[in-house]
Order: C-alpha cells, then structure tokens, then sequence
C-alpha cells in the first residue's frame, strides 16, 4: 500500500496560509456540490499554477455553466482576483456554457498550446469541437468574448 | 459441441443453432443489433436486462438473414420503427436501434463454456446446470476472455479451462455473485480493473490511494459502514481490500456515500460523475487531479458492473 503520509509520493501541493485571503466565496450559504466542485477546482488551479493565477488576478467577467443532464448550474462571477460563485444562473452572464456533465469535464481536460490557446486537435478538443458543432455544446456570448472565453478555459483547464 | 446459441439483439433471448459461421467479430450476426438507451444518465448506451428484465422475454432470431422477433405473446415481428417505439413505450425510455456487427459486446465476441468449465463450477458452485449453453439464471454467464501466449490464467475463482483454437487460446472462468462489498467482492473488482486495457491506458500517471467509504443503511440489511481501500498504480490496481470506513478515510481520495448509492452507481442507475456534481458522492481529494482522471474513474465505475453481486436489500 502507498504511505499516505507526505512526502513519499508524487503529488499537488496546495499550501493555503491563514492569512492568505480566500480567492473563491460562495454567494449562497449553502452552496450546491457543483458550485462548490468548480470553486474548489479554479482554487486550487490558481493556487498551484502562476500562470492561472496571472489570467485569475485580470479577469472580469460573469460565466454561467448549465449541466444539461442534471438541471443544475452555476454563475461565475469573476472580479479581477475574486471569484464569487452563484448557484443557478444568476443575472446577465458574459459567457454561458451548457452542455452535459462529460462535457462540462471535457472542458477542464483541454489542454493549453501555444500562445495560451486551447488545443482542438488532441482526442479531448477533438471531442469538445464535434460537441460545438453538434450543437450538444452551447455557449452563448462566444463569438464576442472569445478572448474572455480562451481566459476562462485556461483558468478552468486541469492540465 | 453440446450447445450452440446466438442472441442476434443484445439482451434478448437467442436461438439455438445447429451450425454457425465464426468471425472475427464472433457468430455471424450474434449482437448484431442493439437498443440504444437515450436517457439522460445514460444516453447512448445499449439497453440491457438490467434496465429492462422484459427485455428477455422477446426472442430474436434470424430467419435466412432476416431479423425477426418472437413477442411474449408468440407473435413474430420485425424489429422496425414500430417495434422499437413498442419496446420504448414498455421501457418508459427513449430508444433507438443501432446495427453494428461486432460492437454491441460487453467483453467478448465469442463466449465458450466447455463440459469440463461446466463440471468444475457445478462442483465449486454446489448446484447441477441443467443448460450448460444458457449459463444464465441464478448466476452470472461465464466470462471468457483471450489470453495472449499460451499460459493458462485461472478465472478469479480458480475455475477454468483452456480451449486451444487454430490462432488463439481462450481462457475460461465462471464468475458467481458475490456478497456486495466482501474481500470476495473485492478480488473479482480488482480482476476486472486490471482485465481493462481502457482503464490501464487512462489510468497512466495515476500513484494515489484511493478510498470508497460505504455508510450503513441499516434499514436496507447493510448495517455497518465499510471502507475500500484501493492502491492503484499506473494503470494497475496493486491491490483492494474491504476495511473499515476508518481505513479509507486514510487515502488520498476519499468518495464517501451511503450503500443505496453506492449500489446505484454499480447497476449503473447513477453516473459517478453526475453524481459527484451533485453531491450524491461526496468527494474528498485535490479535485484537479481527480478531473484529470476523469476517463479512468468512468472505466473503474464500469469495472464495478461488471462484478456479479448479491445486495444485502435483495437477498
């Protein structure tokens, strides 16, 4: 069995110091798992990667995220540094992505190329794009605020 | 040869044949035709008797290469767009038919059972098989699976055989339900993980524990917690074992519900990974590795239904 204790094996380390103030808060006292999952998930990307943490500290923007197959979704309201995170769709949203929860995980699989673009041509873009085409993919506000979209997924994206 | 059988619809009753024509994508047109599940937890994947028992009482046949279908009733049909929305409205699902030779097998195109198989499971098992070809009522159908060289691997449960054809040898095993969540449970888990060259490719980098914590439901005959620890490397699963809930709480994922859900996710009636977004697993663990992962712990939730069990609730 692996020692769970640290150090022997090969892991992220996300140090979180008390007086490091917290990058992600929840509009709702009782946020939903999904609204806690991605702000989980974009903390602990922003915390352990600086280049995430650059796109983090200049984004404004509000980005709804619908899972179509579990009715569920939520507003990321993005203010330069801060991220407050809505359960639902909440007010007018910059960009809003809805797509089913294999999806919603696909986009945090993309891959980051050159010049901070996501990657379309792998197995996982390569699938993200056959959904956009398909329509099975949505994202309204895209065409306008591509650059803000491109930001989001590098923030979002695991690798 | 004692029994030739061919099930032209997945999930249907077969036929019994006196001959067959062997391909390389198994009997000519054994599971040639499926019904495709397009309800939203499982859109896309193929209908069978675990979502729908009725689905076995409809046999199929083919009649010089035309696909009929027996209803209960005795009356023979086609399988066309009325019969599909016939099957959808009887399922309360949405349905469609997908024809594809060859892709509508849960693990192998060809599955082999020979009297000596037969014998040593009736000894293991304790109970005669009357139908040696239609392994299929009280216990789960036998596995086979090809085994590459010529080394004979035994089933999880030591019971086995080896056919040798012409270009290939096939290993044979029977796997019996096992108690949910037991070390029985455990080992056949561990077997189907590591049989999964999915979950072997997606797996690859993957050096944490891993901890299933399973809450007593008392009220469904499963009244102390368990825990599963599960030391997965690269791709391999080194080792599972049932514990307590204390020992998977230890690991550096921890996934924590109650056995309803659990028993959920493992007939495939909840997906993990819907059901972690919404809280019906609760995850513990630094989520952007998990999502990294996501492909590998899907293959791992398959692995689970896999397994043939006996639910405490049930029996």
């Amino acid at each position: 069995m692996h020692d769970p204790g640290p150090g022997r094996m090969a892991r992220r380390i996300v140090k979180v110091s008390a007086k490091q103030p917290r990058l992600v808060a929840y509009a709702s006292k009782a946020p939903s798992a999904f609204a806690e999952m991605l702000g989980g998930l974009i903390e602990a990307n922003v915390l352990a990667r600086p280049e995430k943490k650059k796109d983090f500290d200049v984004l404004k923007a509000r980005v709804g995220i619908w899972v179509t197959d579990i009715d569920e979704g939520v507003t990321l309201v993005f203010d330069a540094g801060t991220l407050t995170v809505y359960n639902g769709l909440e007010g007018e949203r910059t960009i809003t992505i809805r797509a089913e929860a294999e999806t919603v995980m696909s986009l945090s699989n993309l891959k980051i190329g050159v010049l901070g673009l996501p990657v379309y041509y792998d197995g996982v873009g390569r699938g993200v794009a056959m959904k956009l085409l398909r329509g099975r993919l949505q994202i309204d506000g895209m065409v306008p605020n591509i650059a803000t979209l491109n930001r989001v997924t590098r923030i979002f994206s695991v690798q | 040869m004692v029994e030739l059988w061919r099930y032209p619809v997945k999930s249907m009753a077969g036929e019994s044949l006196d001959s067959c024509e062997v391909g390389e994508k198994g009997l000519d047109g054994d599971r040639r035709w499926a019904l495709v599940d397009w309800t939203p937890n499982r859109a896309g994947k193929p209908l069978t008797i675990r979502e729908e028992e009725r689905l076995m009482t409809y046999r199929a046949r083919l009649a010089a290469g035309v696909l009929e279908i027996v209803a209960p009733t005795g009356e023979v049909r086609t399988l066309d767009e009325g019969m599909v929305s016939h099957l959808a409205t009887e399922a309360s699902r949405p349905l469609t038919l997908r024809e594809l030779e060859g892709a509508n097998f849960d693990d192998s195109s060809v599955l082999l059972v020979n009297l000596a198989t037969v014998a040593a499971f009736e000894a293991e098992a304790g109970m005669r098989v009357d139908r040696p070809g239609r392994m299929t009522s009280q216990y789960t159908p036998m596995y086979i699976s090809r085994v590459s060289g010529s080394s004979w691997r035994p089933g999880s449960r030591g019971v086995g055989n080896v056919v040798a054809g012409p270009s290939s040898r096939y290993s044979i095993g029977a796997n019996m339900a096992v108690k949910a969540f037991s070390s029985e449970w455990a080992e056949q888990f561990k077997d189907q993980v590591n049989q999964s060259s999915v979950y072997k490719t997606a797996a690859k980098g993957w050096k944490w524990t891993v901890g299933l914590v399973i809450e007593a439901e008392p009220d469904k005959n499963f009244p102390d917690a368990r825990g599963v620890v599960m030391d997965l490397f690269d791709g391999e699963a080194r080792d599972i074992k049932v514990g307590s809930a204390g020992d998977a709480q230890k690991c550096d994922f921890v996934i924590t519900a109650p056995y309803s859900r659990w028993k959920q996710v493992a007939t495939k009636e909840l997906d993990a990974t819907k059901g972690m977004l919404q809280g019906k697993l609760k995850l513990k663990g630094d989520l952007p590795t998990i999502v990294r992962y996501t492909k590998a712990s899907q293959e791992m939730t398959e692995c689970t239904t896999r397994v043939p069990v006996e639910w405490p609730d049930e029996s």
